[in-house]
């Protein structure tokens, strides 16, 4: 198998470069949990469920730049956590890089999809409409936070330590807040 | 002579950064001049021009951003990522332990290869 490594986790050979397989991994699960994000508001909603005491109007805004964020950022890498701590593959930083940007992708467009069949209601042209704009609009900023995930990803994986994974995880997740705040406020 | 590229960690999330701020860019032009109607459609209008200014402005910043990158790109080389040597070991004098490659044990002085 190209590219693994050892048991302790440390890359016992050199660097390969993903194969397709790999890619259409992390595509998947991104939408599996862009899929199971799309409908999970109301699994993480209750987080949030102490900003109603103060403010009820406060609650969604809430909900979308803080605690979505906080969930679907670790959540939407799940594939790369899969490829380097189950399957053990050693890639170099770039690579780790575009396989989160197409994690990303995957589950913006799920989650995309999701949306726009819940406006199905007020007509196909609304519901096309929708996903045609969120398409390019948000498809490309999961891969964004995405992106920054992979690569902390790859700096774990090259020196070992997985602190360096936050700087870009919380990176991405204070990206993402603030994308969903200027959307909320527009 | 021509100077060598300057090494950054950076350079690794450029490329995939820049495409995707393109394609955000083409999206916040898309918000400004498609989200009035979804909005009108679904029965909760919003301020049109707010919302092309914004789509507006969005997309020079996102396309800005995006030239940035691609300029860092072509200006930096990857630098590499190398794990920190933790390897300890004790000092066969004194007990103390010591970083794998020392040979003088900073406790007793002693020589610790041999």
């Amino acid at each position: 198998m190209a590219g693994r490594g050892s048991a302790a986790g440390q890359p016992l050979n050199t660097a390969s470069h993903p194969r397709r397989a790999h890619y259409l991994i992390c595509l998947g699960m991104g939408a599996t949990v862009g899929f199971v994000a799309a409908f999970g508001e109301s699994f993480y909603e209750p987080l949030a469920i102490p900003v109603l005491i103060f403010s009820q109007s406060l609650f969604p805004i809430v909900v979308a730049t803080a605690i979505a964020p906080l969930v679907e950022e670790p959540a939407k890498s799940l594939g790369l956590l899969l490829l380097k701590e189950e399957e053990r593959l050693n890639f170099e930083i770039a690579d780790w890089t575009v396989l989160g940007s197409l994690s990303g992708i995957g589950f913006g467009f799920m989650e995309n999809a999701v949306y726009a069949l819940a406006v199905l209601g007020y007509g196909a042209n609304v519901s096309l409409t929708l996903f045609f704009m969120r398409g390019l609009l948000t498809a490309p900023l999961h891969g964004m936070t995405a992106t920054l995930t992979g690569f902390g990803v790859g700096l774990w994986q090259k020196s070992g330590n997985a602190r360096l994974l936050v700087i870009p995880l919380v990176t991405a997740m204070v990206i993402h807040g603030s994308f969903n705040l200027l959307a909320s406020v527009i | 002579m021509k100077p060598g590229k300057r090494s950054s960690l950076l350079n690794a999330i450029t490329m995939p950064l820049s495409i995707l701020l393109y394609w955000q860019a083409l999206g916040w032009l898309a918000f400004g001049l498609l989200e009035p109607a979804i909005s009108q459609s679904v029965g909760s209008p919003v301020d049109s021009r707010l919302v092309l200014r914004v789509g507006i402005v969005m997309a020079i910043a996102t396309t800005i951003l995006g030239s940035f990158f691609l300029y860092y790109r072509m200006t930096t080389s990857q630098r590499d990522v190398f794990p920190q040597r933790k390897t300890l070991h004790k000092c066969l004098n004194c007990g103390h332990a010591i970083a794998d490659g020392v040979s003088k044990c900073p406790f007793c002085g002693s020589q610790t290869l041999f």
